[in-house]
Order: C-alpha cells, then sequence, then structure tokens
C-alpha cells in the first residue's frame, strides 16, 4: 500500500508540477521596444541616448578628429595601434578595424536619432505638447546632420572636387525596424543638401541656449554655427557669413573667453556646441579618447598624438603666441621620445574633458574668412580675428598688414590653424580650399589635393554585406 | 473468487513440483584472483533456470541446486565463470578481473548501462587513466585520449579556457563548448569574469579537482547526446566523482605532488643594438631625420619568465558498510605560473554519500565546494600581459631608474612594475553537488528525485598604482551563477526470458540566476588604500540580473533479445524561456540498434573474435547558447546611454520574434571489436552531424543601425570517422604493456547560409574575424588572406599575389583569397602504458595536421616602420640588401617596407604538430614489503614529464603551434595575438594508502 502510494506521488511529479510559467521571464537591464516611447519622459531618454552615443571615441569622442588632425599636418601619430598608423603613413586598407568601427557607431547614432524622429510626435502622453514634440524632433534632426557630416569628412572627397558630383556616404533617413536595406552612396551634394536641410528645419524648433549644460544639447546657436561650418565647406560665403553672424550678435550667449582656462572646465560662452562628459560618463575606451591620445603615459594617456613639426613652425613664426607657449609642453610621447603635445585636454585620469566640437572663436574666423573672402581686406574680418589674436598674447593686424585679399585670407587660414588645432577641424580647411593635407615628407604625394589616398576607404565589411556600395577609388 | 482459487492452485503445483526435485545447498566463498579480498554481490545462478543468489559482505553465498547442475558466476569487472557442481557442496572460487573493457559499465544520460549493450557512442576517460595524471584541470584528461575530441589548450596561462569540440563545431555563433554534468547537475559554464585581453576567459572547471573523478564520459552520438535535448549538439561531457564502497576497510589516500614549470619557446626579439642598428638603416634607406636612440638594454621576454611551480596535497578516505558508504576527499594546490604575477591557489573538497534506509529507500549525496584563488594577468592583446608587453617593449626602456625604483614606461606598460605593484586577483567559490532518494517501488521499478544545485561566484579585484595609472584606479566586480534544477525519474528494467527491457521516464525543471555587481573608482590619496571606496571619482557602477530556466520531459526505452539484439529509443521535450513564446518548445529524439555478432552461433565455432559489435544510430539534439533574451526588441539604459548626468535609453536589440533552436541531427554507424583473446580492441565509428536553423549572427550592413541579429538560418555538416584501437600486448602479473591509438578525421564543411553576406566571388560568408569566415561550400573556420609570395630576390620587393596569380607590389584587400582552415583534417593520440614488476612507465602523445594557425602578433613584432613603437622580430634584420639576395623582408627603401606586416599569408602559419603531452615512470612498492612496514598499505612514487617534446614545422613563427585565444568561439578558431606557450613540466609526486 505505501508502495503505491509513493507510485502515485511520483507519477504526480512527473507529470503535474508544470513549470510552465517559469518561462516566462523578462530581462531586467532592458526596455521592451514599445516602452521607449510610451511617455515623454522615456522620450527624453530616448533622445539623451543618442546625445550618450555621440560621447562615444568613434564618434566626437576624439577618433575621427584626430585622424582630422594627424591625417594632415598638425599632428605626428606615434602611437602604437597599427590601424591608425596605417592611416598617419597613408597606406591605409579597406578591413582597417578602426574606421569599420567609426563607421559602424556614427551610423546607430544616426538610426538612434531617426527613431526619436519619427516616434516622438506620437508618443500617447498629455504631457506631449507641439512645442515638446518639435523640440525633440529638432534635437534629433540636429544631431542626425551632424553625424552625417562626420561620416561625410572621413569618407568623401570634398565638395570642391568634381562640384559634389563625386559619391558621398549613404543617407539613413529611416529608423530600422527589421528589413534590411542596402543604400547606395549619395553624391556629396546631396549629402550637404541634406545636412544642410536638418539643420534648417532644426534652427526653427531649437531653443536658445541657457544653461552652461544647454551648450552640451542642440540649440538654436549651435544649428546656425554648423550652418554657417557647412556653407563655408561649400564656399557659399555670403549663407557662411550670415549664419555666423546669427551666432555673434547673440553676444550674451556667446564671447570670446578671456584667457585659455575653458579647457577642462565647464561649458562657458566660448562654447558654441560640446559633447560634456564626466568621469563616469565619457567616450574614452581603452584604445583612446582625448586626453588619452593627447596627453602621455605619466598623465594616464596614451602619448599618441605629438605636435607635427609642421604646426611647431606655423607657431614659430610668432613665438611669444600663448597657444603655443601655454597650451603644450614637452613630454615622453608613445614612442619613448621627447615631443610637444597639446595641453587643451587635460585630464587623462578621468576623461571629463568636453568634446569641443564649436567654439565662438571658430565662428569668428568662419565669418572673417566669409567676409573676406566677399569684401577683401575689411573691417569687421580684421576686428573678428584681431579678438583671437589678442587673447593669444599676439599683436592686432591692422588695415595695412596685408596687401592682396590672398594674402588676408590665408593668414586668417593660419590664424584657424593655430587656433583650432587638435579639435578636429584642419582636414577639412586644407582641402576646402584646394591644399594639399602634407607639404613634404614621404607621404607629400598621396597627401596632395584631390589624391585618392585623402579621403579614407569604406570598411571592407560594409562593401561585402552591400553590393550598392561603391570603394573609394584606389583602394 | 473462483481466478485467485485458481492460482492459488498453479502456485501450488509449481512449489510441488520444486519439491519434488533432489535439491541439494552449495555454499561458498568468491575472492577476487588479484587479491584475495572477498567480492560482495557476485550474481549466481543456476544455469538454464531463474534461480539465483549473490554473496553476502563477506563473499559468502549459499544457493541451492539440483545435482550435477552449473552455476554461473557474474560480477561487474570480472570475467564471468561456470563450475559443474559435480557432489560439491563446498565450492570456494577466485574471480578474475576483466582485463578487456566490455564488461565494463558505461555512464551515460540519467544512468548506467552495460557497454557491451549499449548503443551509444561513448568514450570514457576512466579513473585508471586519471589515477596517474596529476593535472589541475579536467579537459587535460581527454586530451588525446578521446576519439572525436578536439582538446587544445588555449595557452599556458593559469586556468585558461581550453577550447574543446566533441565531433566537430555544431555551431557557428552559438558557442562550442559541450555541456558538462557533474554528478547529474549540468554546470553552469559562463566564466564570470574578463578574458583581460584573452577571448577565452577562465575555465568553467576551475574549481574541479581532478582526483575526485571516477570517470569521465563524452557522449558522442544521437543515441546518446538526444537525452539532453537541447543541450546536447556540441556533446555532453559527463562527469561522475568517486562513490564510497561497500564493506572494505575505511581506504585513506594520500596523493602529493610537485612540479615544475617552463615556457616551451619563446620569440626571439631585437636586443638594443640590433633595434638601434635597425631603425638607423631604416631611416637612412628612406631618407627620414636620423633619431639618436639610447643604448640602454633590458632583456624583457627573458626577465618576465620564471621557473612555474605547482604543489598539490590531496587526502581522501572511501568506505561504507552494507548501509552507508562514503567518499571524502580534499586538496589543497598551489601553482605559480611560468610568467611573473600568475599565480593559483584550490581548496576544495568533497563529500560524497549514500545510505540504505530500508530495502525501498536509499539516500545519498555528492557535494564539492571550492575556493580558487588566483593572481591574474593581462593575456594576448592586453598592454598589461607580462609575455605581450615583453615582446612588443623597446629594448632600451629600463624598468627602473637608476635608484632602482620602478618606471612609467608609457602605453607598452613596465609589466615587471606592474606584477609587482598592482593587484588583479580573481577569487571563485563554488559548490556543486545534489541530494537524492531513491524508491524502490516495485521490484525493478524504481523512482528517483533529486535536487541539484551549481552555485559559482567569481570575485575580481584590481587595483592599479598611481606610477602606471595616475591617481591611481581600482575596480571590483563581484558575479555569480546561482542554479537549481529538481529531476524526477522513473526507471523500470526487467528480463523476460530472453528479452531485457528498460524504460527510463523523467521530468526536469532547472532555472538559474545570472547577478553582477560591479564598482570602480579613480583619484587615491595613496597607493596604500586598496578599496574602491577611497576613490574621489566612482567611474562605474553595475548592477545586472538576468535568469533563465528550462523546463523538460524525457523518456528512453530500450529492448534487448538474448544478448544480440538491442534497440534503444529516446525522446525529449524541452521549453525554454530563452525563446520567443510562439517557438518556446521543441522535440528532440534518437533511434539506435545494436547487434553483437559474436553472440551468433556461427561466431561461436570460432576463437579469434570474443567480441562483435554493429550498432547504428540516428537522431537529434539542440543549442539553446544564444544569450536569455535574443527574441526581444530592447532598449538599453546606464552609462552607454546616459547624457549630462541624466538617464538615456537606446536601442540596442533588433525584434526576432521566430528565434528558435538550432538542431544537429546525426548519424552514427559504430563497429567494434575485440579479438585474439581479448587482447585487442578496434572501435571505428562514422558520424554525419547536420545542423540546421544554425544561430546565426547575421551581420547587418551598419547603415541600418545594428550590426547583427541572430537568425536561424543556414546549414552545416560535420562528418567523419574515429578510430579507436587499444591493444594489451603483454597482460602477465609481472609485465603489463598496452598501447593505444585514436584518430579522427574530420570534414566540416558550410552548407547553407542564406542571409550571409557574399564576396565578389559569390561566397555566402559570415566573417568570425578579419582573418577567417565561415564560407559555403568550405569550412567554418577559412583563413581569407592576401597571400604573400615573399621578396623579389631582384627587386627587394615584397610581392603579393593578385587574385589572378599574378605578382604584385601593391597590396590589396580585394586580392584575399582561401588559404587553408583552421580546422585540423586528423587529430588524436598514442599512447602507452607498461608495468614491470612494481615499475609503471606510460606515455600520451597528441596530434593535430591539417590546419592553420594565425599569429596576429606578429603584425605589431614585424612592423618594420623606424617610428612604430614597439621591439621588433630579429627575423626583419632578415631585410634585402642587393640583387640576388634571397630575404625574408623587402628592402629598406621599398614601397613595400610599410606593408610588410599588413595581414597576409606572412601571418598564417602550419598548425601541424605532435606534441610528448605526458611521459611518466613509477614505482609502487610491492605490498610484501609493506605488509612488514605495516604503516602503509600502498606506496608508487613517480615522476612525470609534461609537453617535454614537440614535432612542429621548422618554419613556425610564433609562441606554440597549439593556441586558441578566443576559446569557446566557434567562429575564431587557430587565432592568437600572442598566448602563453604550453607549459613544460616535470613533475615528482607520491601516492600513499592506508
Amino acid at each position: 500500500m505505501k508502495n503505491i502510494k509513493i507510485a502515485i506521488l511520483s507519477a504526480l511529479i512527473l507529470t503535474g508540477t508544470g513549470c510552465s510559467d517559469r518561462l516566462e521571464l523578462l530581462p531586467e537591464q532592458s526596455l521592451a521596444g514599445s516602452q521607449a516611447f510610451s511617455s515623454v519622459a522615456n522620450a527624453e531618454s530616448t533622445l539623451r541616448g543618442v546625445y550618450s552615443q555621440t560621447q562615444l571615441l568613434e564618434v566626437f569622442g576624439s577618433g575621427p578628429q584626430i585622424i582630422f588632425d594627424y591625417q594632415a599636418d598638425n599632428t605626428d601619430f606615434v602611437g602604437s595601434f597599427p590601424t591608425l598608423q596605417d592611416i598617419n603613413t597613408y597606406v591605409t586598407t579597406s578591413p582597417n578595424a578602426t574606421l569599420e568601427a567609426y563607421w559602424a557607431v556614427n551610423y546607430r547614432v544616426i538610426n538612434a536619432a531617426n527613431s526619436v524622429i519619427e516616434n516622438a510626435p506620437g508618443v500617447k502622453d498629455p504631457a506631449l505638447t507641439p512645442e515638446v514634440a518639435k523640440r525633440l524632433v529638432a534635437e534629433s534632426k540636429f544631431l542626425r546632420a551632424i553625424t552625417h557630416l562626420n561620416l561625410l569628412n572621413m569618407f568623401a572627397q570634398p565638395f570642391q572636387i568634381q562640384n559634389g558630383a563625386s559619391p558621398g556616404v549613404p543617407l539613413l533617413l529611416k529608423s530600422f525596424t527589421g528589413e534590411i536595406e542596402y543604400p547606395s552612396r549619395a553624391t556629396v551634394a546631396a549629402c550637404y543638401d541634406q545636412i544642410i536641410k536638418d539643420l534648417n528645419e532644426a534652427l526653427t524648433d531649437l531653443p536658445a541656449v541657457s544653461t552652461p549644460a544647454s551648450r552640451g544639447r542642440a540649440t538654436k546657436g549651435a544649428a546656425a554655427g554648423y550652418l554657417s561650418r557647412l556653407h563655408l565647406y561649400k564656399g557659399e560665403f555670403q549663407k557662411a557669413a550670415d549664419f555666423a553672424s546669427q551666432v555673434i550678435t547673440a553676444t550674451t550667449a556667446y564671447s570670446l573667453a578671456a584667457n585659455y582656462s575653458f579647457y577642462g572646465a565647464a561649458p562657458t560662452t566660448e562654447h558654441v556646441f560640446v559633447i560634456i562628459n564626466s568621469a563616469t560618463d565619457n567616450g574614452r575606451t581603452g584604445s583612446g579618447g582625448w586626453a588619452s591620445y593627447h596627453r602621455p603615459a605619466s598623465n594616464g594617456g596614451r602619448g599618441d598624438c605629438a605636435m607635427a613639426p609642421s604646426l611647431e613652425t606655423s607657431f614659430g613664426k610668432e613665438a611669444t603666441d600663448k597657444r603655443f607657449v601655454d597650451l603644450s609642453t614637452f613630454v615622453t610621447a608613445a614612442d619613448g621620445l621627447r615631443k610637444r603635445m597639446t595641453l587643451k585636454f587635460p585630464d587623462a585620469a578621468n576623461n571629463t574633458d568636453l568634446a569641443p566640437l564649436m567654439r565662438t572663436s571658430e565662428i569668428y574666423l568662419t565669418r572673417a574668412e566669409a567676409l573676406a573672402e566677399l569684401n577683401g581686406i575689411n573691417a569687421e574680418s580684421l576686428t573678428l580675428v584681431n579678438g583671437i589674436r589678442t587673447r593669444a598674447g599676439l599683436p592686432a593686424w591692422t588695415s595695412t598688414t596685408f596687401t592682396t585679399k590672398a594674402a588676408f585670407i590665408s593668414a586668417i587660414l593660419e590664424e584657424r590653424r593655430k587656433e583650432l588645432c587638435f579639435e578636429g577641424h584642419r582636414r577639412m580647411d586644407l582641402l576646402r580650399k584646394g591644399l594639399p593635407l602634407r607639404t613634404s615628407g614621404p607621404t607629400a604625394a598621396l597627401a596632395a589635393y584631390g589624391s585618392p589616398k585623402t579621403v579614407l576607404p569604406l570598411p571592407q565589411r560594409e562593401i561585402d554585406l552591400n553590393k550598392n556600395l561603391v570603394q573609394n577609388q584606389s583602394y | 473468487m473462483i481466478r485467485k482459487n485458481l492460482l492459488s492452485l498453479l502456485f501450488a503445483v509449481f512449489i510441488g513440483l520444486q519439491a519434488f526435485a533432489q535439491d541439494k545447498t552449495v555454499s561458498g566463498k568468491v575472492t577476487s584472483s588479484e587479491d584475495g579480498t572477498p567480492l560482495p554481490g557476485v550474481s549466481i545462478t543456476v544455469k538454464g533456470t531463474t534461480k539465483g543468489a549473490s554473496t553476502d559482505a563477506n563473499g559468502v553465498y549459499k544457493i541451492s541446486t539440483p545435482a550435477n547442475s552449473v552455476l554461473v558466476f557474474s560480477y561487474v569487472g570480472f570475467t564471468m565463470r561456470e563450475i559443474q557442481t559435480k557432489n560439491q557442496t563446498i565450492i570456494d572460487l577466485q574471480l578474475s578481473p576483466d582485463a578487456g573493457v566490455l564488461n565494463e559499465v558505461v555512464v551515460v544520460g540519467y544512468g548506467q548501462q552495460s557497454k557491451k549493450l549499449s548503443t551509444q557512442t561513448i568514450a570514457t576517460v576512466g579513473s585508471k587513466a586519471i589515477a596517474n595524471r596529476p593535472v589541475l584541470s579536467p579537459q587535460e584528461l581527454l586530451q588525446g585520449q578521446a576519439a572525436g575530441v578536439q582538446m587544445v589548450g588555449s595557452s599556458g596561462l593559469l586556468g585558461a579556457n581550453p577550447v574543446i569540440r566533441i565531433r566537430g563545431a555544431a555551431s557557428i555563433t552559438g558557442g562550442g563548448q559541450p555541456l558538462f554534468v557533474v554528478d547529474g547537475v549540468p554546470l553552469n559554464d559562463g566564466t564570470l569574469s574578463g578574458g583581460q585581453g584573452g577571448g577565452s576567459g577562465l575555465n568553467p572547471l576551475l574549481n574541479i579537482n581532478p582526483q575526485d573523478i571516477e570517470s569521465m564520459s563524452v557522449l558522442k552520438d544521437a543515441a546518446a547526446v538526444s537525452i539532453y535535448g537541447s543541450r546536447g549538439a556540441n556533446g555532453v561531457i559527463l562527469i561522475n566523482t568517486k562513490k564510497g564502497t561497500a564493506d572494505r576497510k575505511t581506504e585513506i589516500s594520500l596523493d602529493s605532488y610537485v612540479g615544475f614549470s617552463n615556457p616551451t619557446s619563446l620569440i626571439p626579439m631585437m636586443n638594443t643594438e640590433q633595434f638601434v642598428g635597425y631603425v638607423a638603416a631604416y631611416r637612412a634607406a628612406r631618407n627620414l631625420p636620423a633619431v639618436s636612440l639610447s643604448n640602454d638594454y633590458y632583456d624583457w621576454p627573458t626577465n618576465v619568465v620564471q621557473q612555474g611551480k605547482t604543489n598539490n596535497i590531496s587526502l581522501s578516505a572511501r568506505g561504507g558498510n552494507q548501509s552507508t558508504t562514503f567518499f571524502i576527499g580534499g586538496t589543497y594546490a598551489t601553482e605559480s605560473g611560468f610568467t611573473i604575477g600568475n599565480d593559483l591557489r584550490r581548496l576544495a573538497g568533497r563529500l560524497n554519500l549514500e545510505h540504505k534506509v530500508n530495502k525501498f529507500l536509499t539516500i545519498g549525496t555528492n557535494l564539492s565546494i571550492s575556493n580558487v584563488d588566483m593572481d591574474r594577468i593581462g593575456a594576448e592583446n592586453n598592454t598589461f600581459a607580462p609575455l605581450t608587453s615583453a615582446y612588443l617593449q623597446l629594448p632600451n626602456v629600463l624598468p627602473r631608474d637608476a635608484s632602482g625604483n620602478f618606471l612609467n614606461t608609457g602605453f607598452i606598460q613596465n609589466v615587471i612594475g606592474i606584477e609587482a605593484l598592482n593587484t588583479n586577483r580573481f577569487v571563485s567559490k563554488r559548490t556543486t553537488g545534489n541530494i537524492y532518494a531513491d524508491f524502490k517501488i516495485i521490484k525493478d521499478l524504481v523512482f528517483r528525485t533529486d535536487f541539484g544545485m551549481d552555485y559559482n561566484a567569481g570575485d575580481s579585484k584590481t587595483r592599479n598604482v598611481n606610477l602606471f595609472t595616475p591617481s591611481g584606479a581600482a575596480s571590483r566586480d563581484f558575479q555569480y551563477d546561482s542554479k537549481w534544477l529538481s529531476t524526477n525519474t522513473l526507471k523500470y528494467n526487467k528480463d523476460f526470458g530472453k528479452s531485457t527491457i528498460g524504460v527510463l521516464a523523467g521530468y526536469s525543471f532547472e532555472t538559474s540566476l545570472f547577478d553582477r555587481i560591479s564598482v570602480a573608482g579613480t583619484g587615491f590619496a595613496s597607493d596604500a588604500l586598496p578599496n574602491v571606496i577611497s576613490a574621489a571619482t566612482p567611474t562605474s557602477t553595475v548592477e545586472e540580473r538576468s535568469e533563465w530556466s528550462l523546463e523538460s520531459q524525457f523518456a528512453r526505452f530500450n529492448y534487448g533479445y538474448d544478448n544480440r539484439y538491442v534497440v534503444e529509443a529516446s525522446v525529449r521535450r524541452d521549453g525554454s524561456s530563452r525563446f520567443g513564446a510562439d517557438n518556446r518548445f521543441a522535440l528532440f529524439y534518437a533511434v539506435s540498434g545494436g547487434w553483437i555478432l559474436s553472440e551468433e552461433k556461427f561466431m561461436k565455432n570460432q576463437s579469434f573474435i570474443n567480441f562483435l559489435k554493429l550498432t547504428a544510430s540516428y537522431g537529434t539534439a539542440g543549442n539553446d547558447r544564444i544569450g536569455n533574451f535574443s527574441s526581444l526588441d530592447l532598449y538599453g539604459g546606464g552609462v552607454l546611454s546616459d547624457y549630462a548626468g541624466s538617464p538615456g535609453l537606446r536601442p540596442t536589440q533588433v525584434p526576432n520574434k521566430s528565434l528558435t533552436w538550432e538542431e544537429t541531427a546525426q548519424l552514427d554507424l559504430g563497429f567494434n571489436t575485440t579479438f585474439y583473446k581479448n587482447k585487442f580492441n578496434l572501435s571505428i565509428n562514422y558520424f554525419d552531424k547536420i545542423t540546421s536553423g544554425i544561430l546565426l549572427n547575421v551581420p547587418f550592413p551598419y547603415t541600418t543601425g545594428f550590426s547583427s541579429a541572430s537568425k536561424n538560418v543556414g546549414k552545416m555538416q560535420n562528418n567523419g570517422v574515429e578510430i579507436d584501437f587499444n591493444a594489451n600486448i603483454y597482460d602477465k602479473a609481472d609485465f603489463k604493456w598496452s598501447v593505444g591509438f585514436n584518430s579522427t578525421f574530420l570534414k566540416n564543411k558550410v552548407l547553407e547560409l542564406p542571409e550571409a553576406s557574399i564576396d565578389p566571388d559569390g561566397n555566402r560568408f559570415v566573417a568570425g574575424s578579419g582573418a577567417q569566415r565561415a564560407v559555403v561550400g568550405r569550412s567554418l573556420n577559412e583563413f581569407f588572406l592576401v597571400e604573400a609570395i615573399g621578396v623579389n630576390p631582384t627587386t627587394g620587393d615584397l610581392e603579393w599575389r593578385t587574385k589572378e596569380g599574378a605578382a604584385t607590389t601593391t597590396y590589396s584587400a580585394n586580392n584575399r583569397v582561401f588559404v587553408g582552415s583552421a580546422i585540423p583534417k586528423w587529430t588524436g593520440g598514442f599512447n602507452t602504458n607498461m608495468s614491470f614488476k612494481g615499475i609503471d612507465i606510460s606515455a600520451q602523445l597528441s596530434y593535430s595536421y591539417g590546419n592553420k594557425v594565425l599569429i596576429d602578433g606578429l603584425g605589431f613584432t614585424d612592423n618594420m616602420s623606424a617610428t612604430a613603437g614597439f621591439n621588433k622580430s630579429v627575423d626583419l634584420l632578415d631585410y634585402w640588401k642587393q640583387p640576388g639576395d634571397i630575404a625574408f623582408v623587402p628592402k629598406l627603401s621599398s614601397t613595400t617596407a610599410p606593408l610588410f606586416s599588413q595581414l597576409s599569408t606572412l601571418r598564417l602559419q602550419n598548425g601541424s604538430f605532435l606534441r610528448l603531452r605526458n611521459v611518466s615512470v613509477g614505482y609502487t612498492v610491492p605490498k610484501s614489503i609493506l605488509e612488514k612496514l605495516k604503516v602503509v598499505r600502498t606506496l608508487r612514487v613517480y615522476a612525470m614529464g609534461q609537453n617535454l617534446w614537440l614535432l612542429k614545422d621548422k618554419n613556425f613563427r610564433g609562441p606554440d603551434p597549439e593556441v586558441s585565444a578566443n576559446g569557446p568561439n566557434n567562429q575564431i578558431l587557430g587565432e592568437s595575438f600572442f598566448a602563453l606557450p604550453q607549459a613544460r613540466t616535470v613533475t615528482f609526486g607520491l601516492n600513499l594508502g592506508f
């Protein structure tokens, strides 16, 4: 009898005690997609998620920006990373894993931005006012625009080559929902049109700058600033001057800082648009970061980016320049040799430095250059540049310092180089003027204006996966 | 009522008939011929009847038999004997242990079977093979020992996770590790710690003491693995630990050994003179301005290696009586690796206990607890990895200044200082075990309920001092996997005349929780403050949890007829939380059959073949290693989503509701024979595994915003032949010699990859790394590289081959071609054991043939550029100087020089090798001497050498042909940055029995 009881019991255990409900498990670290836009608060979070990804090394966390300086003549890359060395020595190949990551993460940002653009207006939440909806979309369009620009600067020839008819990058304008598409490359001109369109639409709906922290978000000033840069790159000087003016005239919001203490500090009126980093939240990876590349190992960095002799020469013409004397020092670089390196990104321990994507001085220089292109030597351009020169401890220019328009423009460009060095501007500033990236050394021929090697190869993985993509010439 | 009376009547008649026969009682004692100890539980039957008895605890039996009958004595592991009773009433006899393996019992899923009758294909490494192999990780016991099992030690790093593949990789992105089951508990096999540069992480079996292992069974064919359903496709390794022994005096064993290890090889790098000379020559040749380099010299590689040392002491007690048996074991092991800063300490204990409550109920437990404390080092592509950094460190960089203080050496960091000052510790605590109860419901029907658990916690701590990480940094990372499972089975085994049937039915529920808490911070006032709490800036705080569960029903049925024909069927239904609601449940099955030809009448009149069996099986198993929530579309928070101090969300995963198991169907045909006086045993198995619905991380164009998603697409085949041959050449009392050989021929072929990318030649592929890919029509691990021809003796330029086959001095990824596979064509091993009087000698070799290995670190050390901040291989000194030179390296001024280190076949090496894995010599002190001393029962001393000799390609460039930096990752095989070479170890040990 006892055995029969046991038999019944065991049969029950074998068959009866189903635990099927315990198979319904959900993740604790993630939200289901349907939750991401279930409220304004969540939509705001999703937008912040887009900014967060722009912090990454691969986007505005210094990776592409150091390339823009060392592929040109501001920096010597003396670090050990082979994929970065290859770019430095102009022997880049399409399987370059670093470029693959840059491409991937930039498009990840664009996809996340597209998701907000599409879903934010439809959020079912009484707190969603039309103004909030418009701002969410405008901020996302701004981020989509500047990320497309980041890609375009890496992988495409400047607008000046074939007047924008050369291949640009694929434009990604819808979020991914599971159906894989294989976009082809839009022309450079089409890319510029789209980026300008996004920025213009954003400009209308974005707020003006308010708190210091708002300089780390898209604002009217930031959109206007990027539009001035875009038009300058395209050679549309009137528009460049006008958009720059929109920033400059908002004088309470944007002005030149008195000195260079803003490097390594919180956002100030010097900053039109920055990416804000903190010790717990920054784009530093094991591979690098702003301070990591630009500070030596003794400060916790890699010591990879040394000042190039060409830039030293440029500074040397006016050797008291504070941007040279105060903002660079000799340290032991990654190759074990004593090299001059910048102090613009001091915090290699916690990587809290801002990513200085757009400073007021750039806007000044843009307007000065555009006005010089339009009007030759002129008082406003002189005033704008002199503000920057005075701060650097250099004598002001007068209307007699230059005799020709060309000399004036080229002096403004030289000033631009010294002001914005190590911030990722040099490559495009040379190419848009039809100038070679480097003028001496064994790579000079490869770095000449129009040389196919001045642009980087599309990642081989992407070419392999997407038959519609055409590789850049000579790769 | 009438019916009952009828039965009683029949019963009475039967009893009467029995009584009518002239029975008499025979009694006696059965002992072992080996040592004369009584054998309890020997089965005695009267031939041709159902009458039987068995020996008691003292080997004594009593049975009533008709006159002149034949008694059959049988006992597992001993040769059966038949004795004519004639007129004897007392029959004492000795049984001798069975020399052949065929009377062995083999451990199968949820039970055991007679090896002779089993239709499953299982490779077993038994306690004898284990006893004389003092190793630290259980997987080493399988290397070269079992056909169909490829085991590659991924590096010489302590605790490195070796790669095990059973009959090839059955998955692409789904992970290749087999399922490990210890005493019925499927183990968690997460590594609970970062790889620190190596992709393989730590060994999930780190906490298991090999000396506690009774046997390891590698389940290979579908008949064996389908009972493990959705987790069986990669094969299953059953580890059974030592159990108690009934009715023997408690045996106490003490095993102790000490070992010394050295690296098998180091890569020769330039010294300062060579380096400075090379840089000057390179710069001069390329018209670069000369630089002044320091002439200091420090030989980094030889200074980061040392003689490693291992100490191990294990103590165990084993015994019991008729009702209670036990095994209690403990071990303490310390090991320091042959590179600085790499140490391991293991303290482990085990209690295996079984108690018979009454004739219906038996209860028991198998329980192990362990603590492993490691001082870790970086590995492979990590600048904190001692040997990697030592190779790359410039030779004129010194670790210390003039007054002896450590220096910060920059990006390639001062690993000597790091190992002296930084902390990098990992502590693993694990409790694994089960408690069970067996109820004998009726005769032949047993119900077992078994509750198992596996708690595995990993605790990592790092602390970097101010000198190497300015302001200092610390981290602490605590993770655990906690599993419990309940298994309930009913087993019914019954003989009906010549038929035997066995039935198993079961239900199990298993769930596991992963939990992690991690903190990190920077900014320390002093290096003397070790913990994160002292950090000025917290840089990371993580809490993470993830759970999965699996509900299963399973059954197995087998039927045997006359020990000649056996058929078996098994089935398992699994439901898993890992898959979407629509695809949660799946069914796996297997059918198999065996024909024991040697039992047929027509085989009885020959004596050459002692045993011959043919088996065939077909069935399915699955793979569920896709992560816990791969079917959902997800947005994640955390530090990758927050911005400017406020939380954020970002899309992290694409939805795929239809995601389900991948399924491997396998056909196995087996042939097993023992011949010539049971001296030779040969097994040959053919297998053909086809995995379909492969869980593939389908790569998406990045323009989607995602890199990949898991999908069930693709089909792959692994087929091959396994040969296992063993010969007991001499089997005399004082001279025994056996040799064994096993070999596996494996062919892996990717059949379909429908959604994968297409290369310009039209091949569908999935890239595993920059150098290898799975390609339709080829293997899973096909190297795809630009082929380097070498330096043109006339021009001094390096030449590559274009896709069309012409020589070119332009490097282009468009010229990549398939240049070989990382999967060996053959793997296997040889082993031999010899004993002469008290001396025993054994040796094991293992080999791999026909595979390629890629050494990625050569991309750094072969960099010809003078500005590259690394030391260079001495091979770079062999550069072209004048026409006619046959040089390895192009002329220094060549346009191809900066491209010399680009990924090409120059980094690819022949990975074939033959390695003397293990050789040992031991001496067992004769019993006669020990009996006089009366102190110890048994005593054996031995010396063992591991990896003493290696045969490899003479042009091999790299640390070791036996490397795999990526552990269980199926997509990247045979790649290494700079793995630590395998250790060459010499061990001296002592086995004492009391």
